[in-house]
């Protein structure tokens, strides 16, 4: 099952690796288009009910795209990361469109791929997560990025603290205190909203 | 607000939260007005964050998201072909499973059959239904059961091997049993004799035993199965002729054990609704599923009551009455019909054949009795009836009398002990406040030695004990922040908590008849005392005062322990009455770690000397006899005896790191059995001896800072030292407070020595680095150029200095008491340190002279010995001999006029400060010593408001004066005290051990 792109994506991670920072611009869209490409497979042979994890996506999609014989967990990690942004930003868009159905009236024939990737948030949670989140990426980017890896990652505390080169002591606290603030600004949202 | 006020502001907000989590609940309010003093909207931003803290533990954790197809079949679209979704199927990958192709599908998922391509053998997986699979409650509760499921061990139950749900699907990975089902079989039977599905079937065509389809020895094997899944405490709940497979050579593969109950979309505690029994809901699409379920149901689980293992008795005898008949015993066209049937009619029994045997059929009409109070009670009984048939020549043989047919079994489980698991069971499933998920174990196909994991959480679990039966483990914990003795189920489950106070817990032990937990708990004075919970919960009583790692003899009547003062062992009943000395250690060592061998004529102990070194020993109860079964260097730690009595299991730190090690109970060369990064320790081995529990442990301390000079509601430890691979203790500041002196090692083993660093912890040198002894306890002289350090010898010690400079090191003087290697170093260099009979003694390093200082008080321990300031006077501590000792604390003589106490309690360490004062710690049972100062002369007690929590790793008992060393910095501003830096431990399990 490896794809034709699959060696240049290793390529690319290697060379993000290596600090070459435009690396990461030709990986983006090739990641992305991936993740969606496995989502939608999972979705013609899962049967009803079935759903599948971010975490088991990414993974998936790793294994596709990336020579395991020709990397290292260092970019299996790099890897991990642009995936846990990409995964945020896959949601999010997703949500919005189906907010916007929403409020179009209904939902009376959502495409295939719209629909294919959905958190088992309600968009509206999830779009008020992500506002939420860019207003602590103005405070405390590292936090943003910590809930990025935990959370739309998958990540475990280890493998965030090795790509964002701290302790794990550090993704911890940096966890904590992040869910902590989120949920004060959504049950302050919900405060005004009523 | 700019920017940059603004993340200034955060931080300071991030500060003030993240120290104000770092403190129990009752030190916040507290901290938080001090920390935000002045400032009311910092105050009011710190409060409204942590107002989330406990909802935010939860938060986020779950499961992201799924991809979920219904929202696009719910817009009308063509549900996906069963077939399209297969063939997609076929060929793909879960995990390392390879799909080879459907085997079938029901209500609790699809089965395919798969290439297990690690292993390399077939297996089958069950791909879970979505709504349980993306429930995480429901997941959590089968993840639970399926590990329970996954320890049947039967030849007649189709095995589980695993969950897997690593790769967006939840499958059950189970055992592969080629072959047809008892439905198809019965099926093809049917159709072959062209009687139709409901015509009756004669009798010979199945007892001849030249017939591929033989009823009695399938029966005899679904029984099997069902004795022994009874016996273990599950039922299967949907017995059925689809849910057994005949594999090759007749073997019987009984599925499914189990599922029903953790698959009902309701849960596993059925609704007392008679209307919509809850099995009933579980997939109301596949009609067929339950129907073919419903006919299988006994009247209790129709009626939606809650059921026990009678109602498999029950589907046991309509699978009977099918495989003798060729007709369900319960029959109807829609299943309010049939279960119309199952609750009011009975059978067609003329359908069965005239030439049914007696026996066969009163075993039938036995199973299918409506009252579940007359039912047939235990399968076993079945089982007998089957045998004795099969033995007699089936239907043809003699006609058995009843009471023949049903033979009392001999062997069962007191009736008492039978409702204590009952017990256990209701509180474990009762208690979803400290739900856990343990790590799944799964049992190793073939009987190799296999590891798995019994605890993977943050912190420390640690000292598992085995109960009795082996299905329950008892460990400390303090994933709740104090330390608490937890029950779990050793295949998973929630957690018990048994113990709810701040105190130190150690060393859980089960009483022989699995009732109660012993362990011991540390009092204010730094003593064990031994308690007992009842291992169901209930209230903790004390058992024996001033003792601790209590050990029940096998009969149940007597506790050994080690005395928490002198390290002697002794036995006593379990009220402390018959109190008797089994062992006295020498001066210096102590015994630690009793366990009796499983005749209970001897005991297995460990001699602990100071610092890492322990020696395990067994002593013989009637004769006193000691002989000691190692001799290396080394830590050896918590014996455990096989349950053959020919065999000790113990940790054990030769080669570097502790791992459990095998010796023969007569003395042998040890064989090592586990191997790796952390230290395994406390180790317990479970009734039949297959299997050793153990906790792994990662612990270290280093040297971190207290500024004595900042507010102490902000105070942080600031880490000095940073290797965490190794520990780095009992630091000493340079006369000038530049650099610091601090000894390492690697987990207190062999490799020990001497390092210089700055006061800030930065440029470590390593100054004496020495392979074959330990070199501890630097002290600097006054000038600033030598440091004088203790290396330790086993015949005792000798005090030796190095230039600071580096250069060869000199012995200065011998000190052969191997009890006390503690020292001092005065004004002038002059050592200070106790001498072998309990005398203080200076040693003058320039004369070369020793100077009997005078005695110390005899009968109390001493230690600790400090020079004052212009030293004329000597400071000592003296540890509780009992709890509230008054003589406990800190004492300062001239030796010449009487002692003056100048502290009272539980010192752990204390240190001269630059002024004339004494900072020292005193213990507390929480684990959070408290920093004290007082002048040379008793006056001006401050308590200050720090506290430090107290090094309490495995080999270190607190209690004792060799934890928390610390040093005040010259110019009084700081303090270098020794705590832990990495402290994790989990319980690991060992199946299969050699």
């Amino acid at each position: 099952m490896r794809t034709p792109e699959g060696g240049e994506v290793t390529q690319l991670l290697r060379a993000w690796g290596n600090g070459d920072g435009r690396a990461l611009e030709k990986l983006t869209p090739l990641v992305y288009e991936a993740l969606r490409r496995t989502a939608r497979a999972h979705m013609a042979r899962q049967p009803p009910g079935h759903t599948l994890q971010a975490t088991a996506l990414v993974n998936e999609v790793y294994l596709h795209l990336v020579n395991i014989r020709e990397t290292d967990w260092q970019n299996r990690t790099h890897f991990f990361a642009v995936c846990a942004k990409l995964m945020r930003r896959i949601l999010i868009d997703s949500a919005r469109r189906r907010q916007y159905l929403k409020r179009g009236g209904g939902v009376p024939h959502v495409e295939l791929e719209e629909a294919l990737i959905v958190s088992g948030e309600p968009p509206a949670g999830l779009l008020a997560l992500d506002d939420a989140l860019h207003a602590l990426a103005a405070l405390d980017p590292r936090k943003v990025q910590v809930v990025e890896l935990r959370y739309f990652g998958g990540l475990s505390v280890k493998e965030s603290a090795e790509i964002l080169k701290v302790s794990e002591e550090t993704v911890l606290r940096d966890w904590r205190l992040a869910k902590m603030w989120l949920l004060k600004e959504l049950s302050g949202e919900q405060q005004h909203g009523a | 607000m700019s920017n940059n006020m603004e993340r200034e502001r955060w931080q300071r907000l991030e500060q003030v939260c993240q120290a104000a989590l770092d403190r129990s609940a009752g030190e916040r309010l507290a901290f938080l007005e001090k920390a935000c003093a002045g400032d009311q909207a910092l105050y009011q931003e710190v409060e409204a964050l942590l107002a989330h803290e406990k909802q935010a533990e939860k938060y986020l954790e779950g499961p992201l998201l799924g991809l979920i197809p219904e929202v696009v079949e719910s817009d009308g679209r063509e549900p996906t072909s069963a077939s399209r979704e297969d063939a997609a199927l076929i060929g793909q990958a879960v995990s390392h499973y390879r799909i080879l192709e459907k085997l079938g599908s029901g209500g609790m998922g699809v089965v395919y059959k798969t290439q297990d391509t690690k292993l390399g053998r077939d297996v089958a997986l069950k791909i879970l239904p979505g709504a349980v699979a993306h429930d995480a409650e429901r997941m959590a509760r089968f993840e639970r059961e399926a590990r329970t499921l996954a320890s049947l061990n039967h030849p007649n139950i189709a095995a589980i091997y695993g969950l897997e749900d690593s790769n967006g699907t939840r499958a059950l990975v189970m055992e592969l049993v080629e072959g047809p089902t008892l439905a198809e079989l019965l099926e093809s039977r049917n159709s072959k004799l062209g009687t139709g599905k409901a015509a009756p079937i004669t009798a010979p065509s199945f007892n001849s035993r030249s017939s591929s389809f033989d009823p009695l020895p399938i029966a005899k094997q679904i029984a099997e199965a069902l004795e022994y899944a009874h016996e273990h405490g599950i039922i299967h709940r949907d017995l059925k002729p689809a849910n057994v497979k005949i594999a090759r050579e007749g073997t019987v593969k009984v599925l499914d054990f189990g599922l029903a109950k953790v698959l009902d979309p309701h849960g596993w505690q059925a609704a007392p609704n008679p209307t919509h029994p809850p099995a009933l809901d579980a997939s109301a699409t596949e009609t067929g599923m339950i129907l073919g379920t419903a006919a299988y149901m006994s009247p209790e689980q129709a009626k939606g009551q809650l059921v026990d293992r009678r109602c498999d008795i029950w589907a046991y005898g309509c699978v009977l009455f099918e495989m003798i008949s060729g007709r369900k015993a319960f029959a109807g066209e829609t299943i309010s019909d049939v279960l119309a049937a199952v609750i009011k009619s009975e059978p067609d029994w003329s359908a069965l054949p005239k030439t049914t045997s007696l026996p066969i059929e009163r075993l039938i009409r036995r199973c299918l009795r409506k009252d579940v109070r007359q039912r047939l009670q235990a399968i076993g009984d079945a089982r007998i009836a089957i045998e004795e048939m099969i033995a007699g020549g089936a239907g043809a043989g003699p006609v058995l009398a009843l009471a023949e047919s049903f033979p009392v079994r001999r062997e069962r489980p007191s009736p008492r002990r039978a409702l204590a698991w009952a017990l256990v069971g209701l509180l474990v499933g009762a208690l979803i406040g400290s739900v856990a998920i343990w790590k799944f174990a799964v049992p190793p196909p073939q009987p190799s030695m296999h590891f798995s994991a019994v605890t993977n959480f943050a912190g420390v679990q640690a000292q598992p004990a085995l109960s009795p039966d082996g299905r329950s483990v008892a460990f400390v914990s303090d994933r709740d922040g104090p330390y608490e003795i937890y029950v779990g189920l050793i295949s998973g489950g929630n957690l018990v908590k048994l113990t709810d106070d701040p105190k130190f817990k150690a060393r859980p032990c089960w009483s022989p008849d699995g009732s109660q937990i012993a362990y011991a708990r540390l009092n204010h004075s730094g003593i064990w005392d031994i308690w007992e919970v009842p291992a169901l919960g209930g209230t903790p009583r004390r058992l024996i005062l001033n003792a601790l790692d209590p050990a029940w003899s096998p009969d149940g009547q007597t506790l050994a322990y080690a005395n928490s003062v002198t390290g002697a062992l002794w036995t006593s009943d379990l009220t402390g009455q018959n109190a008797k000395q089994v062992a006295a250690p020498d001066a210096g060592s102590r015994f630690a770690e009793p366990r009796f061998s499983p005749n209970g004529r001897e005991l297995a102990f460990v001699k602990r000397w100071p610092g890492p070194y322990g020696f395990l020993e067994v002593t013989e109860l009637a004769s006193g006899k000691v002989r000691q079964l190692t001799t290396d260097e080394a830590l050896a730690l918590s014996p455990a005896w096989s349950p053959d009595g020919k065999f000790i299991y113990f940790a054990w730190s030769r080669g570097g790191t502790v791992n459990v090690w095998k010796i023969a109970a007569i003395g042998s060369e040890p064989v090592q059995i586990t191997a790796g990064q952390g230290d395994d320790a406390q180790l317990d081995v479970s009734a039949e001896g297959k299997r050793i529990v153990f906790s792994t442990f990662r612990a270290n301390t280093r040297i971190s800072q207290l500024d004595l000079e900042r507010k102490p509601g902000l105070q942080v430890l600031k880490p000095l030292t940073a290797d965490p691979a190794r520990s780095q203790l009992a630091p000493a500041y340079s006369p000038h407070g530049k650099h610091l002196a601090y000894f390492s090692n690697v987990k207190g083993i062999e490799l020990e020595g001497i390092w210089l660093a700055n006061a800030n912890g930065s440029d470590p040198v390593s100054l004496v680095q020495d392979r074959r002894i330990s070199n501890v306890f630097p002290h600097w002289t006054s000038d600033g150029k030598w440091l004088i350090y203790l290396a330790y010898l086993q015949s005792g010690g000798e005090y030796r200095r190095i230039p600071v400079s580096g250069g060869v090191p000199q012995i200065l003087v011998e000190n052969r008491n191997t009890q006390a290697f503690l020292f001092d170093a005065g004004p002038g260099g002059r050592l200070l340190y106790e001498g072998s009979n309990h005398e203080a003694v200076a040693f003058d390093p320039q004369s070369r002279q020793t100077q009997n200082l005078g005695a110390l008080p005899a009968g109390e321990k001493c230690s600790v010995l400090r020079f004052s300031p212009d030293g004329h006077l000597v400071a000592y501590t003296v540890n509780a001999g009992e709890q509230d000792d008054p003589k406990a604390g800190l004492w300062v003589t001239d030796f010449k006029n009487p002692s003056r106490q100048v502290f009272h309690g539980w010192v752990v360490w204390y240190a001269r400060g630059p002024n004339r004062e004494i900072y020292l710690l005193e213990g507390k049972p929480d684990l959070n010593g408290v920093l004290w100062k007082v002048g040379w002369d008793g006056k001006d007690l401050t308590r200050l408001s720090w506290t430090v929590p107290l090094v309490h790793s495995y080999y270190v008992q607190p209690g004792q004066n060799d934890t928390n060393f610390f040093d005040v910095s010259p110019d009084g501003r700081h303090l270098a005290v020794t705590v832990e830096s990495v402290l994790q431990a989990n319980i690991g399990m060992i199946e299969n051990i050699p």
